[in-house]
C-alpha cells in the first residue's frame, strides 16, 4: 500500500511542475505528505515484520475485489454511460434490476428463476415510479436527460 | 419563520423518523441517510433542510442501538456497547426494557449536547469574529486532529486527511486561476464538490460491501412488558451516570475532528470503572447502556459547535451538513451569525426539537423496530444506488458529477477494506479550501509587511494560543486514543 501511495504521489507531483509558486505550494505539501506517509508505512510494515507482529489490516482478497467492488462498479459505469442515452429513470430501471438479481444471487447463490424476475420487476417498476413522483412530480428536480428519454 | 409551525415539525419528525430506520438497518447510518436525502434540502428553505438532516443526525445516533440490541448487530462502532449490553438483555426477554433504556438515555444526552450547542456557539462565534487569517488557519488545523483519534494505523489515517486536501486542491486556483490536477478535463476546472466525494465514499462504498450479504435476521418480538416510567425512574436515580456520560461526550464532540467513537468508550469505560457490578457487564448490564447511549446522542449536539461558532465539522456527519449549507450558499464560521441569523438560530433551537421527536418516536415506536429489520438487502441496495446517482447528480446537474461518486465508491470500497478511515477524507475536503485559503491571505500579509509567515503567525497572542491548543487537542486526543485502546 505505501508504494502505492508513492507512486501516487510522484504522478501526483509531476502535474504540479509548471504551475505558478503561489499555487503549487499546497499540493506540494500534501504531496510531499502522501509521499512521506508511503515511505513511513513501509518502514512500519518493515518493523513490525521484523518483531514478528502481523502487519496487515487488510481484508481485500480477490473475491471481495471483484465480486464486491469491481462488478457493482462496473454497473455503475454502465448505468452511468446509459444515462446520457437513456436518462435516469430507464437507466436506474436497469440498475435496480442488475444489481437486484447481482444480490440475490450472491447472497443465496441461487438461480434466477421466472417468480424471482417478476419479483424484480415489479419492485423495480415500483421503485422508479415512486421516485419519479417524487422528484420530477412533486419536487420538480432535474435528473439526467437522455437522447431519448428523460 | 416559527420553529414550532406544523411544516417545519413535520420536517423534523420526518427526519428523526428517516435517522431511525436508516440507523436501525444495518449496512446504513445516519451519515448514508442525510447524503441520500441532501438533494431533497435544495428545495427547501435552508434552515428547514438543515432541520432535516439534524433530525436525521439525532435520530441515527440512536438508531443504531435498535438492531444492537435485538440482532447483537451494530450498524455503526458506536453502538457496539448498546449491543455488548443490550443483546444479553434481548437473550433474557428484556429487549423492550433494554431498547427503553437506550431512547431514555439517549434523550438526556442529547438534551445535554443541544443545551451545550445554544449556550455555547452564538457567544463562541462572537469571539471568533476576531480571528484573522493566522488564527482561521490554526482552528482549520484543528480540525485534522482526527488522524490521531482513529483506531487503527495513524499513517492510514494521515494519508486519508492528505488524500481529502488533495482532493479539495483539484480544479482551477482562484488567486493564479491555474489548472490543478485536471488532466485537461474541463468537468473538474470548478473542483470536486463535497456531496459525489460524500456519497460516493459513504454509500456507495457501504453498498458495494453490502452486496451478498444475507437478508437481515427476523426477529420474534415475545418480550416481558415493563413501564416506561419504571425505566425513566431508574435512570434518573443513576444521575451522576447519566450526566457524567453526557459531559464525556458532550466533551469530546467539541474536538474538532474527534467523532463520537471515541466518547463511547470512553463513558462505557468509565461505568465499569466506577460500577458497583463490573462483573455484571457485558452480560446485560443496564448501567453500560446508559453511558454509551446517553454519551453518544450527547456529541450530536457538541459536534455542531465549532460547525457552526467556527467553520469546522466536528465529526464526518456535520461534515457532510457543512457540505450542505455550503450548497446553501451559507458561508460557514463567525459570519453565520451576523449574516444569517436565521438559518443558524433556527437550527441550533430546532435541535431541541429533534430529541423531542426522537424521544416520542423512540418510546412509542419500540413494537414497530422490529419491521425495520426486515427489509432485506436486496431491496436496500439497488435503491440506495439509485439514489446516489441522483443525488450526485443533482447538485450542480452535471452527469459528472455522477462519474466522480462512483470512482470515489470504487476507491472507498478499497479503503474500508484496507484499512484506511474514510471520515478523515470528508473532513479534508471540507477544510482544504478553508486551510489553503487563510495560508494564502496570511502569506500576502506577511509579505506586505516584510516579515516570515512564521513571524506573522506567531505575533498575534491570539494566534499563540489557538495554535497551543491545537497541540493540547492532538495531545488530549492521543491520550484518549491510548486509553480506549487499553479499555
Amino acid at each position: 500500500m505505501g508504494a502505492v501511495w508513492i507512486i501516487f504521489s510522484i504522478v501526483a507531483y509531476t502535474q504540479i511542475g509548471g504551475l505558478p509558486a503561489q499555487s503549487a505550494l499546497f499540493p506540494k505539501v500534501i504531496v510531499y505528505g502522501i509521499g512521506i506517509t508511503g515511505v513511513l508505512i513501509i518502514i512500519d510494515s518493515l518493523v513490525k515484520v521484523k518483531k514478528g507482529i502481523k502487519t496487515d489490516e487488510s481484508t481485500l482478497t480477490k473475491s471481495v475485489l471483484v465480486f464486491q467492488i469491481l462488478i457493482p462498479g462496473s454497473l455503475l459505469f454502465i448505468t452511468y454511460n446509459l444515462l446520457t442515452v437513456f436518462g435516469f429513470y430507464v437507466s436506474g430501471f436497469f440498475l435496480i434490476m442488475a444489481v437486484f438479481f447481482y444480490q440475490t444471487y450472491r447472497a443465496n447463490n441461487t438461480k434466477m428463476n421466472l417468480r424471482h424476475f417478476l419479483r424484480g420487476l415489479i419492485f423495480a417498476t415500483l421503485n422508479i415510479a415512486t421516485m419519479y413522483i417524487i422528484f420530477t412530480v412533486l419536487l420538480g428536480l432535474p435528473v439526467p436527460r437522455g437522447s431519448f428519454f428523460n | 419563520m416559527s420553529i414550532l409551525s406544523p411544516s417545519v415539525l413535520f420536517v423534523i419528525f420526518s427526519g428523526v423518523m428517516i435517522g431511525i430506520i436508516v440507523g436501525a438497518i444495518p449496512g446504513l447510518n445516519g451519515a448514508i441517510g442525510i447524503s441520500l436525502l441532501l438533494p431533497i434540502t435544495f428545495t427547501l428553505e435552508p434552515q428547514i433542510g438543515l432541520l432535516l438532516l439534524g433530525g436525521i443526525y439525532m435520530g441515527g445516533m440512536y438508531g443504531g442501538s435498535i438492531t444492537a440490541i435485538l440482532l447483537n448487530v451494530p450498524g455503526d462502532v458506536v453502538a457496539a456497547p448498546a449491543a455488548m449490553e443490550g443483546y444479553p438483555l434481548t437473550q433474557q426477554g428484556r429487549s423492550k426494557e433494554a431498547l427503553y433504556y437506550s431512547i431514555f438515555s439517549s434523550m438526556f444526552g442529547g438534551f445535554i449536547g443541544v443545551l451545550i450547542l445554544i449556550f455555547f456557539t452564538p457567544p463562541l462565534a462572537s469571539f471568533a469574529l476576531k480571528f484573522g487569517p493566522a488564527e482561521m488557519f490554526f482552528i482549520s488545523l484543528s480540525g485534522l486532529v482526527v488522524v490521531g483519534a482513529l483506531a487503527g494505523s495513524i499513517y492510514k489515517s494521515l494519508f486519508a486527511v492528505l488524500f481529502g486536501l488533495f482532493i479539495s486542491t483539484v480544479g482551477v486556483d482562484m488567486i493564479t486561476a491555474s489548472q490543478r490536477f485536471t488532466m485537461g478535463n474541463i468537468n473538474l476546472r470548478s473542483g470536486i464538490s463535497v456531496v459525489p466525494v460524500v456519497l460516493g465514499l459513504f454509500c456507495l462504498a457501504e453498498m458495494f460491501l453490502n452486496i451478498g450479504k444475507k437478508a437481515t435476521e427476523v426477529v420474534e418480538y415475545k418480550d416481558q412488558d415493563i413501564n416506561k416510567m419504571t425505566v425513566i425512574k431508574d435512570i434518573v436515580r443513576q444521575k451522576s451516570l447519566v450526566i457524567k456520560s453526557s459531559l464525556i461526550g458532550t466533551f469530546v464532540g467539541l474536538l474538532p475532528g474527534v467523532g463520537t467513537t471515541l466518547a463511547v468508550f470512553l463513558s462505557y469505560g468509565e461505568a465499569k470503572r466506577v460500577s458497583k457490578n463490573p462483573e455484571l457487564f457485558e452480560k446485560g448490564n443496564v448501567e453500560g447502556i446508559i453511558a454509551a447511549e446517553a454519551a453518544n446522542n450527547a456529541t450530536v449536539g457538541s459536534s455542531l459547535v465549532p460547525l457552526l461558532a467556527l467553520g469546522v465539522p466536528g465529526s464526518p456527519t456535520s461534515a457532510i451538513i457543512a457540505g450542505a449549507l455550503i450548497i446553501h450558499g451559507v458561508i460557514l464560521g463567525p459570519s453565520l451569525f451576523v449574516q444569517r441569523p436565521d438559518i443558524a438560530y433556527t437550527f441550533i433551537f430546532g435541535m431541541l426539537l429533534t430529541v423531542v421527536a426522537m424521544t416520542l418516536i423512540g418510546a412509542f415506536g419500540i413494537k414497530y423496530f422490529s419491521y425495520i429489520l426486515k427489509i432485506k438487502m436486496e431491496y436496500i441496495v439497488p435503491t440506495v444506488l439509485v439514489f446516489t446517482i441522483f443525488g450526485a447528480y443533482s447538485l450542480r446537474n452535471n452527469v459528472f458529477d455522477v462519474l466522480i461518486a462512483i470512482i470515489l465508491g470504487v476507491i472507498g470500497a478499497i479503503f474500508k477494506k484496507t484499512g484506511v478511515p474514510l471520515a478523515p477524507i470528508i473532513i479534508g475536503v471540507v477544510l482544504g479550501g478553508l486551510i489553503e485559503t487563510n495560508l494564502m491571505r496570511s502569506m500576502t500579509i506577511a509579505n506586505a509587511r516584510q516579515v516570515s509567515l512564521v513571524r506573522y503567525m506567531l505575533t498575534n497572542p491570539l494566534a499563540i494560543v489557538l495554535l497551543v491548543m491545537v497541540c493540547a487537542i492532538f495531545y488530549v486526543v492521543i491520550k484518549m486514543r491510548a486509553t480506549t485502546k487499553t479499555q
